[in-house]
């Protein structure tokens, strides 16, 4: 019984500490996301009408660059509401 | 191994003397390789040669070769649409795959297979070649294909940065999640490729500028005379030697200076008198060029 309740009692307290090692690294995530964002417009700028690198490079690039191409288009997509966005990665409520 | 490029206007004369300068190296014993970088090839025509083949051996020195640049390009495309499609299976679900498969047949990119083409030949013909010849294009598209890697370098370089910026970023928040408990260092499949290409592309560019000997064709006609000042000057800003220029169709009635025509004084200029490849259709033509040049068999 002893040894269950302290088991459960060591799992409360990972919990915890992956809930708060999660909320520390929220905002990495964000710039993190926000640099393949930067990343993936650089290399397909030329998909938004702005000259870029040499379209090999980006061609080649392309078989490897498939989570990126995601955020580049989920971000398009977010484009129109970029506060509410931001807002959100933030947690303002 | 030695490579010559001889460059210039469209007329000027590039693949006559090319042709010639490769035959007269394989008449040296020279193993000898000469190349036709010029999409519009006519090598095959010079030799009198009529076949499909793209390779030709002319005599037991020297080999002639015409790259099909459409097909380097439909097989290039080909290969990257393979791995294309491993990664974005679920295109096949809307029959996108049909449209990425219009990619083989886009127009343009023959720069590139040029570079493609001149990345292989020197991984793997350098061994089996004493000399190799390139017959180029004319200046616009040779200027690309000498220009391509130099440019991608740069790109390259500032990709890597932030590249390597996004990987120290994610090995933080795998740090802090204790996902990556010996801190070891991920593999980033981005990353290897940039470096990849940053290492072809600078060997080119290292290969264009300490290696190539770069050879202006130039005559008095005034349109080829103004395109290859430009063809000098932007040889300089691009960082690669101009090793000499061929003053092609020389009259000796002329007092001609080419060098400082060309506002280049002091680079050595070779003389073809005009009638000497009419006269000697065998291309026993360059003995001066290949002299001066120091080149001789022991």
């Amino acid at each position: 019984m002893k040894i269950k309740f302290l088991a459960s009692f060591k799992n409360i307290l990972k919990d915890f500490d992956r809930h708060n090692k999660s909320q520390a690294t929220d905002l990495l995530e964000y710039e993190l996301e926000e640099m393949e964002y930067v990343f993936a417009t650089l290399v397909y700028s030329s998909f938004i009408g702005i000259p870029g690198i040499p379209e090999f490079v980006a061609f080649e690039l392309l078989p490897c660059m498939e989570t990126e191409l995601a955020t580049f288009e989920q971000k398009n997509e977010n484009a129109d509401d970029m506060l509410a966005d931001l807002f959100s990665k933030l947690s303002f409520e | 191994m030695k490579t010559y490029f001889f460059t210039g206007k469209g007329g000027a004369g590039k693949s006559t003397i090319a042709s010639a300068f490769g035959w007269q190296l394989s008449q040296h014993h020279f193993k000898t390789l000469l190349i036709s970088l010029d999409p519009a090839h006519n090598l095959k025509d010079i030799f009198d040669i009529n076949s499909k083949k793209s390779q030709w051996q002319i005599n037991s020195c020297l080999s002639i070769w015409e790259p099909d640049f459409e097909q380097i390009k439909y097989d290039y495309f080909n290969q990257r649409l393979q791995l294309l499609k491993g990664v974005t299976q679920h295109l096949s679900a809307f029959n996108l795959e049909k449209y990425l498969n219009t990619l083989k047949y886009s127009p343009g990119h023959e720069d590139y297979a040029a570079i493609l083409f001149l990345t292989r030949i020197l991984k793997n013909e350098k061994q089996n070649y004493d000399v190799i010849v390139f017959d180029t294009p004319p200046t616009g598209m040779m200027l690309r294909i000498f220009s391509l890697p130099m440019v991608s370098v740069l790109w390259i370089d500032k990709l890597i940065k932030l590249r390597e910026k996004i990987v120290d970023k994610r090995q933080v928040i795998s740090g802090i999640r204790a996902e990556n408990k010996n801190n070891e260092k991920r593999r980033d499949a981005i990353l290897e490729k940039l470096n990849q290409l940053h290492a072809d592309y600078s060997g080119l560019e290292h290969f264009y500028k300490n290696e190539a000997q770069v050879y202006v064709v130039a005559n008095e006609d005034r349109l080829a005379l103004n395109e290859s000042i430009r063809l000098i000057k932007e040889l300089k800003n691009l960082d690669i030697n101009l090793a000499g220029i061929v003053h092609n169709k020389y009259k000796a009635t002329m007092e001609i200076e080419m060098d400082k025509l060309l506002g280049c004084q002091g680079t050595p200029v070779f003389k073809v008198q005009e009638q000497s490849i009419e006269e000697k259709r065998e291309y026993e033509l360059l003995v001066n060029l290949l002299e001066e040049l120091g080149i001789h068999n022991d």
